[in-house]
């Protein structure tokens, strides 16, 4: 996986699931940006060049000021709009999983906290929120996820690798992934 | 077999000084500190502190047995959140600290609590990968993490098989089982978790479980020993045969309305008959 220019990772663990499910896979023109806090300017310059990159929002885990940042980045590079991060757990309502709908369907279970995003191609939604956006800009588009999924490619979940694996091969991607991988196997455990 | 009773059943209006006076009057052995569960034992508690309790304990002529904590349902090492696994490691970290100064080598942990919003299969590594990194800790300490078997409020580990993949999986001789005897419910029997577990066993919490009446309201399910539904005995056999022969650790749920101080002598009492196998 390709490294980030200069936002914090502030979910370990969905780096290590990105990690784990891209392990033994050709990635040529795809960025990930797993956990993101803040924002980083050259995003902007790399999508418009043609890469993909993805950003997992860790909106629900950050402070005001890189969620701000991140929110400002969105808006002016990209027209999307970030909402604050929604609280998805109460005491009357369990929420439902995150549907993602392109380039494949697949259900990924929540993770407490989402942050919807409006604008570009809605491409995923959890209830009537729309959660996941894709922005094509140029030969290269931006995938926001508003509620992580590393953490579920993290524990082995089937559909989150099918979906992983659809938006790779989308890009010419090549290679099996790990899916399924054991928790246990450590090789490509890292953090920083 | 050294007889213990947990901090946290002493009155709070009584204070420290009375409550270890208490123990000893009642026969115990030791005493079990609960780290923010008293006000005389926070997070916050100096060193210079802690070691004036350990005075306090040694003057009434009682040892710490183990160090237990009240965080780890509040800030559990499972959650989702990073900076809620930062707290736990904390105060886990902590709880190593004052085990040393006061001269024990035995903490309880309650590790990984599987919610509806925090499931099993993010639970299980998250812990595993956590007490590793703490093993290295209280490895350098010589302190024991035993991990408590809470079956039902943890909804994790709810076999005897299944915490012992789990403790093979961290792979650390210093983190193993502390076991409360109580807690199994109808899941099971603690006689088999002893002879599974063995030589793992760090500590033991006893109380006695009423199996018929599950979480009902506020209704507990734990009682006084030999009025629920385990089988001493067979309990007591299996220490003998796996050779525990360490600290038994009373932690009673249901207070007693009136006559609080009883509870200690009545506790101790049981406590004794369990230990000579007079059962």
């Amino acid at each position: 996986m390709a490294a980030a220019p200069c936002l914090t990772c502030v979910l370990p663990e969905s780096r290590e699931g990105f990690q784990r499910a891209l392990l033994g896979r050709d990635t040529p023109g795809v960025l990930v940006l797993p956990g993101a806090a803040g924002w980083d300017a050259s995003i902007a310059s790399r999508v418009r060049n043609g890469q993909l990159v993805i950003l997992e929002s860790a909106g629900g885990f950050t402070g005001t000021r890189a969620f701000e940042e991140q929110r400002a980045g969105l808006r002016a590079d990209f027209e999307l709009a970030l909402e604050p991060p929604v609280r998805l757990w109460s005491e009357t309502g369990r929420p439902p999983y995150l549907d993602l709908a392109w380039p494949q369907r697949a259900q990924v279970r929540d993770f407490s906290f989402a942050v919807p995003v409006r604008g570009g191609e809605t491409i995923g939604r959890l209830g009537a929120l729309p959660v996941a956006a894709l922005q094509r800009v140029g030969a290269g588009a931006l995938l926001v996820l508003g509620s992580p999924i590393g953490p579920a490619l993290g524990s082995g979940d089937p559909q989150a690798y099918a979906w992983l694996s659809a938006v790779l091969t989308g890009r010419g991607c090549s290679g099996t992934p790990a899916r399924g991988r054991p928790r246990r196997d450590t090789a490509s455990r890292g953090r920083g | 077999m050294k007889k213990s009773i947990g901090d946290n059943m002493i009155p709070k209006e009584w204070g420290f000084d009375r409550g270890l006076a208490l123990a000893k009057k009642a026969g115990y052995d030791g005493i079990e500190l609960w780290l923010g569960a008293t006000p005389w034992f926070q997070l916050e508690t100096s060193d210079a502190d802690v070691r004036e309790l350990r005075r306090k304990v040694d003057d009434a002529g009682l040892l710490v047995s183990n160090v237990s904590n009240s965080l780890d349902w509040d800030r559990p090492l499972s959650s989702r959140d990073p900076r809620v696994r930062e707290q736990a490691m904390r105060h886990l970290t902590r709880q190593i600290e004052t085990a040393q100064i006061l001269g024990t080598d035995a903490i309880l942990v309650v590790a990984g609590i599987v919610t509806e919003e925090t499931p099993y299969q993010e639970v299980y590594p998250r812990t595993v990968e956590a007490l590793k990194k703490l093993a290295e800790t209280a490895a350098r300490a010589r302190v024991k993490i035993g991990c408590e078997n809470c079956c039902s409020e943890q909804r994790f580990l709810m076999s005897p098989r299944e915490f012992k993949l789990f403790l093979d999986d961290v792979a650390s001789p210093w983190v193993g089982l502390h076991l409360d005897v109580g807690n199994i419910h109808d899941t099971g029997f603690p006689e088999q978790w002893i002879e599974i577990h063995g030589p793992r066993i760090t500590r033991v919490h006893v109380k006695d479980v009423m199996r018929h009446r599950g979480r009902c309201g506020n209704e507990s399910v734990y009682t006084n020993l030999f009025l629920g539904d385990n089988n001493w005995k067979a309990i007591r056999e299996a220490f003998g045969k796996v050779g525990y022969d360490g600290w038994i650790i009373a932690e009673m749920e249901a207070r007693y309305r009136f006559a609080q101080d009883q509870q200690f002598h009545d506790t101790a009492v049981a406590m004794d008959r369990f230990i000579s196998g007079r059962l």
